[in-house]
């Protein structure tokens, strides 16, 4: 069982430099992590030059990672360290006092609203969320209360309360029903929700195609044609407002719409003229390779995306090609509509275009970046055992965000070393690496195909999840991730990952 | 801030605050080289890293005076304290023992000429007697504890002198019996009271007269050293950079730069 400690390194010259530092605390984050250590965090005392670093390990597992930081200082940082003897055990116990920060977050925001509606009173249900999100620790809630501006004092009347009246045991740190019930309502009901109007309406462009009405991406093309930021929410509402109780819309009319009311909000700056140049830039952009001249269209995108991605000899999926697509045609979009009075038509030489799609691949997929110096097999090892590391890293997280965020880092090493054995180029998202996977199950041998099937309903149960989990969703949570280390070992095997 | 830390069925109070380093005062005198060291590495640093403690109620320095003497010399305004009721039972109060190395026997009555000793009986001595052991026990007589600690003085420089070395130190409570290869000499345990009052009427004690023990303390606070050299503080603002610290409760014993009985709260 993972514990936390601070370890002790005392080093023999100071760093060359902070950054130095930095770089090898880093690195030694991501080496770590194959071996189920998490580092949380590091403090340098320059006057001692002593460095702790704050480490979530196995016990069985301190000396290694101890070596692995002393090795990694050395080659990363030029800095000769030994290991310190911190406590009488050499690596000194040490608990965290405050949630992860989304934990922090939700509890500082519960901390600011008004919390009507329940059986307990605010005080009350505040100290009940603390203590619950402080792993059912009465120390713990009381020594986090006042970083998250909330009285000490109170919170300890408040939790002796409540054990009164039968919703904890504080004598042996647990929820009693009453309480589990309570947060099983109450943490969902608390959980931010994103006003998503006019999502799932249908918009029909000039050539016949239809996506679906999307804010995040209204909001994508209000940023990227450069409309002031401060005017995006109320566009954004305005819009919504417009298209409430319309299934179907037109570009044309939703371009006009939005230009229309930047005019109105910022008459002076043209933002009108900018954003619907900005949308219709691409009809306006051809590409010349040798002496043909070619009209930019889709296909022609997703074709240069499919050539870049393809380049390290794996199959990109084809939502990873569209993904990669649209990031390229918003680049040449901010090129082609920089200056709007002055642009009628843009030639693009077919090698802009090729450079733009290879400085596009990364932000969608970063084995693209790492296969060029790394071998397919290699770098699926490499992500196969830090993802096994931060599945199981996650399991025994007391903090329900923390276990969120390393699990789907795990879920995404995993799914992402799969396909690289399988011959696919991984993404950068989870949606799209599960797609791809099960997109390949038809071909898989039975035994394979049940456990990559079983893997991929599991790695959506963990990626759907919320982070701030209520009692409930924690233990859905917990037994997916129990299961999916399992499935993983599985899978391990067939593979010969 | 205040921190309530909980000890067992207790709990220790604790404020994390800032204070005008002016409305501060010592309670014992500061060793010049280390003063010295101490003004060279705040002049090298751009943090106060760990916290002074000091009496909630009459603001007498408990631990950290060297921090505080070398932050005033260079003339910060403000200084990063965590406030104690010292009086509370929980925080305890000790005395550092001497420990003087001698090869061969040592006659006390040799190395200390002029110096009034009583021989005494090991089994009969106080916690309130100023005592020289080696061997042989002798209690050193005292008027005031004002006075006892000017003897211990006198010893310490006399046995220094004497003996060519700086004696080792430990907590008088924690040292048995009289040392037959060495002098120990164990100054009078002070009563808090005794200490409040000193300090009040600015009478310092020797460097290592006092032995705090705070059961809980925060460290690597790290307070921006920017932030105490102005004439004002926003207090709202300090509450706040302290809010966003992520500390650490680490279990005793912790040895960082010595061994730290007491819980730590490690704002790393």
């Amino acid at each position: 069982m993972a514990q936390e400690f601070l370890v002790g390194f005392r080093l023999a010259e100071p760093p060359r430099t902070a950054e130095a530092l930095e770089a090898a605390l880093s690195e030694a984050r991501a080496s770590l992590e194959a071996l189920g250590v998490a580092v949380k965090g590091w403090d340098y005392d320059g006057s001692e030059r002593l460095l702790l670093v704050h480490l979530r390990a196995p016990p069985e597992m301190l000396e290694r990672a101890a070596e692995s930081v002393v090795h990694i200082l050395s080659e990363v940082a030029g800095a000769e360290a030994k290991l310190e003897r911190l406590s009488r055990e050499v690596f000194a116990r040490a608990q965290s006092v405050i949630p992860s920060p989304p934990v922090a977050g939700f509890l500082l925001r519960a901390a600011g609203s008004r919390l009507e509606g329940y059986p307990l009173g605010r005080d009350e249900l505040l100290a009940l969320l603390l203590f619950y999100f402080a792993g059912c620790s009465f120390e713990r809630a009381i020594l986090a209360a006042p970083f998250l501006g909330l009285d000490a004092e109170a919170v300890k009347a408040a939790l002796h309360g409540l054990a009164g009246k039968g919703y904890l045991d504080l004598a042996a740190g647990a929820l009693l029903k009453p309480a589990e019930r309570l947060l099983n309502a109450a943490i969902p009901a608390l959980r931010a929700k994103a006003g998503r109007a006019g999502d799932g309406i249908k918009v029909v462009d000039e050539e016949g195609g239809v996506e679906t009405f999307s804010s995040e991406k209204l909001a994508a093309s209000l940023y990227g044609s450069g409309t002031p930021h401060s005017l995006v929410p109320a566009i954004l509402g305005s819009v919504g407002a417009s298209l409430r109780g319309r299934s179907v819309v037109s570009k044309r009319a939703l371009v006009a719409m939005v230009s229309s009311l930047l005019e109105d909000l910022e008459p002076e700056a043209g933002a009108g003229a900018r954003f619907a140049s900005y949308i219709y830039a691409l009809d306006k952009v051809y590409v010349r390779a040798g002496s043909s001249l070619s009209k930019l269209r889709w296909s022609l995108l997703r074709g240069f995306s499919r050539e870049v991605l393809g380049e390290r000899g794996l199959t990109p999926p084809p939502r990873l090609v569209e993904l990669h697509a649209e990031l390229v045609a918003r680049e040449i979009r901010e090129l082609a509509s920089s200056a709007p009075w002055e642009f009628e038509g843009r030639v693009l030489e077919i090698e802009e275009v090729k450079r733009l799609a290879e400085l596009a691949a990364p932000k969608v997929s970063v084995a693209w970046l790492e296969l060029r110096s790394t071998g397919a097999r290699e770098l699926a090892s490499r992500y196969w055992s830090r993802g096994v590391g931060d599945v199981r890293a996650a399991a025994e997280s007391s903090d329900c965000a923390e276990r969120k965020e390393l699990a789907l880092r795990g879920v995404l090493l995993l799914s992402s070393a799969l396909l690289l054995s399988a011959g696919t180029l991984p993404s950068n998202f989870v949606g799209v690496n599960l797609g791809a996977l099960r997109s390949r199950l038809p071909r898989s041998p039975g035994e394979l195909m049940f456990s990559v099937a079983r893997f991929c309903s599991l790695s959506a149960v963990v990626a759907r999840s919320p982070a701030i989990a209520a009692p409930r969703e924690s233990r859905r949570l917990a037994k997916a991730l129990a299961e999916l280390a399992e499935v993983a070992e599985r899978l391990a095997s067939a593979q010969r990952l | 801030m205040k921190l309530r830390i909980p000890l067992g069925s207790r709990y220790l109070e604790l404020e994390l605050t800032l204070a005008r380093i002016d409305e501060l005062h010592p309670h014992e005198e500061v060793i010049p080289e280390h003063l010295e060291r101490l003004k060279a590495a705040f002049v090298a640093s751009v943090h106060q890293r760990n916290p002074v403690i000091v009496d909630s109620r009459t603001g007498c320095v408990l631990d950290g005076t060297h921090r505080w003497a070398a932050m005033k010399d260079l003339g910060y305004k403000w200084i990063a304290v965590c406030r104690v009721d010292y009086l509370d039972p929980l925080v305890e109060l000790d005395s550092w023992a001497r420990l003087y190395r001698v090869g061969g026997g040592s006659d006390v009555a040799r190395l200390l000429p002029g110096f009034e000793l009583e021989p005494a009986d090991p089994g009969r001595v106080s916690e309130r007697d100023l005592v020289v052991a080696a061997g042989a026990v002798y209690r050193v007589p005292y008027g005031s504890v004002w006075e006892a600690y000017r003897k211990v003085r006198e010893i310490d420089e006399r046995l220094s002198s004497l003996l060519g070395a700086k004696p080792s130190y430990v907590a008088r409570s924690s040292v048995e019996g009289a040392s037959a290869r060495g002098v120990a000499v164990l100054p009078p345990k002070l009563r808090k009271e005794e200490v409040l009052e000193l300090s009040r009427k600015g009478l310092l004690l020797p460097p290592k007269s006092t032995r705090h023990v705070v059961p809980a303390r925060p460290m690597g606070v790290n307070v921006p050293l920017k932030m105490l050299s102005g004439d004002s503080i926003d207090a709202e603002l300090f509450e706040e950079y302290l809010r966003q610290k992520r500390p650490l409760m680490v279990k005793p014993p912790l040895i960082l730069d010595r061994e730290y009985g007491e819980a730590i709260l490690y704002f790393s």
